[in-house]
């Protein structure tokens, strides 16, 4: 389980994160929708540690990662949560294979033969064949975040965290992700915790799903009770008056 | 008023750069300390020996063999027509290997190895490449600046090597053709003014130049923001810093030599 706890972070004079509460729930799929600019990115960067906060504190099966070093994330938090990026951020010098080999090799340790194995799974699981020796710029924008997520799982994490994974993509292919991060959920039973504007996606995958607005969690709810809410800014986000 | 501005201005420059190099310090010193792994990272750094070293070849020779040219018509048209003209031998040896080589390498890997660390890794940032990194547990020092690291102090005073030969050999044929100068008085020359510490104190400089190109390549490229223009801007800062760096460390290497 995930659970933090009154996350405050700033750049500068520019308050991002101003008290965030939130638990993530094992096993569940959990959706943070907000306007652009609000921090959700911030606030995924803090929790795998790419980001330190300001004060709060985030527990991560119940070890408080607050104020850890780089080596103490590398050691107790990382190896059991991946990220998948917004623009994907694949190692552009390096085919897809290599992408995926990488992480396998350092962070791992595994042999040869283990790694050769993952990557070919992990590359079948999210619908990708044939592409091993393919360069990320060789790939379209739906293939780069199956590259990417292939990445992630490849890895075995317990969380999964996804920043804006359908942003930049068509609606079939928006729902081919959606798709694949609810098989993920359910099937290899990763707890994801994801970034989006694609509130028919959210309603669709979620278990429930979390407003981020000026710095505050102001909604947490069920995905399927997200239309019974009363919280204004909640409802007119929802509906697209504000984005 | 303005004045109290200007020295203010100065000194927030001042603090910038101090702490600037505080910081690339303790980069400097996270990829030393990273060597103890290099064994996970060979191929890394056979790729980047390739990459300073082999590729760095062509255009260390071509610029060497020029300034050894141009030493050979500089000093044979400067001597005194009563100085014996195998002297020019030894001031063309000790001219190329205690200055002329280590700064060309120093300035040529500072605009080719350095801009290019800088634009790769600059990118890589801006990219989100580095997080990337970082999140799956792998220490961007450790997989990005070492084998660069370890490839430079190895690569950069191999270079000087094929550097200081054609220097030494185009001086060779820029006297002969300027003051008529035999191969076998060049020789006599060069023998006449060889110390074996100018060797070393060569190679000490192509060693330490090969730091300073790496880690100011990496400083500037993990440092970058902004898009494209921050990465143009990485890679500017990084070919300056380095070149102004190498000339530094060159002025103090030899002025410790000397007092060695």
């Amino acid at each position: 389980m995930i659970k933090i706890n009154n996350l405050h972070k700033s750049f500068g004079e520019f308050k991002v994160l101003n008290g965030v509460d939130l638990t993530v729930e094992e096993n569940k799929i959990l959706t943070i929708i907000g306007k652009s600019g609000t921090g959700k990115s911030v606030l995924l960067k803090n929790i795998i540690g790419l980001l330190e906060p300001d004060s709060g504190t985030i527990e991560i099966d119940g070890i408080d990662a607050t104020g850890f070093n780089e080596e103490e994330f590398n050691k107790l938090i990382r190896p059991k949560m991946a990220l998948v990026f917004q623009e994907s951020a694949l190692w552009d010098s390096m085919t897809v294979a290599a992408n995926i080999d990488l992480a396998l090799q350092i962070q791992k340790h595994l042999g040869e033969a283990e790694r050769k194995k993952r990557i070919k799974e992990s590359l079948e699981s999210v619908g990708l064949k044939d592409i091993e020796n393919v360069y990320p710029d060789e790939l379209s924008g739906g293939m780069l975040k199956r590259a990417a997520i292939a990445r992630a799982i490849a890895m075995r994490p317990k969380y999964l965290l996804y920043d804006e994974p359908t942003t930049g993509l068509d609606p079939v292919l928006s729902n081919v992700i959606n798709n694949l991060i609810k098989k993920i959920n359910v099937e290899m039973g990763i707890t994801s915790l994801i970034i989006s504007h694609d509130i028919q996606g959210v309603e669709k995958i979620s278990d429930y799903t979390a407003m981020l607005f000026e710095g505050k969690i102001i909604v947490t709810c069920g995905a399927k009770k997200m239309w019974e809410q009363k919280n204004q800014i909640f409802n007119d986000f929802i509906r697209g008056k504000i984005t | 008023m303005n004045l109290t501005v200007h020295i203010e201005k100065i000194g927030r420059q001042t603090k910038s750069v101090i702490e600037g190099y505080g910081r690339l310090s303790i980069m400097l010193f996270h990829a030393f300390a990273s060597i103890r792994k290099f064994h996970l990272y060979f191929g890394q750094i056979i790729e980047q020996f390739i990459y300073i070293g082999r590729r760095s070849l062509p255009i260390v020779i071509i610029t060497s063999i020029f300034i050894g040219l141009a030493l050979g018509v500089q000093i044979g048209t400067q001597m005194s027509p009563l100085t014996p003209a195998w002297l020019e031998g030894g001031l063309i040896l000790r001219s190329i290997l205690l200055e002329m080589g280590p700064i060309i390498i120093g300035l040529i890997l500072s605009g080719r190895v350095a801009a290019g660390i800088a634009a790769e890794l600059g990118t890589m940032k801006v990219t989100e490449q580095i997080d990337a990194l970082r999140s799956f547990a792998i220490d961007p020092v450790e997989y990005l600046v070492m084998p660069r690291l370890v490839a430079a102090m190895f690569a950069v005073p191999a270079l000087l090597v094929f550097a200081d030969f054609f220097g030494i050999l185009a001086g060779f044929v820029s006297s002969y053709f300027t003051i008529n100068l035999n191969w076998a008085g060049f020789v006599k020359g060069m023998h006449h003014s060889f110390y074996v510490s100018d060797v070393f104190a060569s190679l000490i400089k192509a060693f330490i130049f090969g730091i300073i190109i790496v880690i100011f390549g990496s400083y500037f490229g993990f440092n970058s923001r902004r898009g494209a223009r921050g990465v143009g801007k990485a890679t500017t800062l990084a070919v300056v810093w380095a070149s102004v760096d190498v000339l530094m460390l060159d002025y103090v290497i030899s002025a410790i030599m000397f007092f060695i």
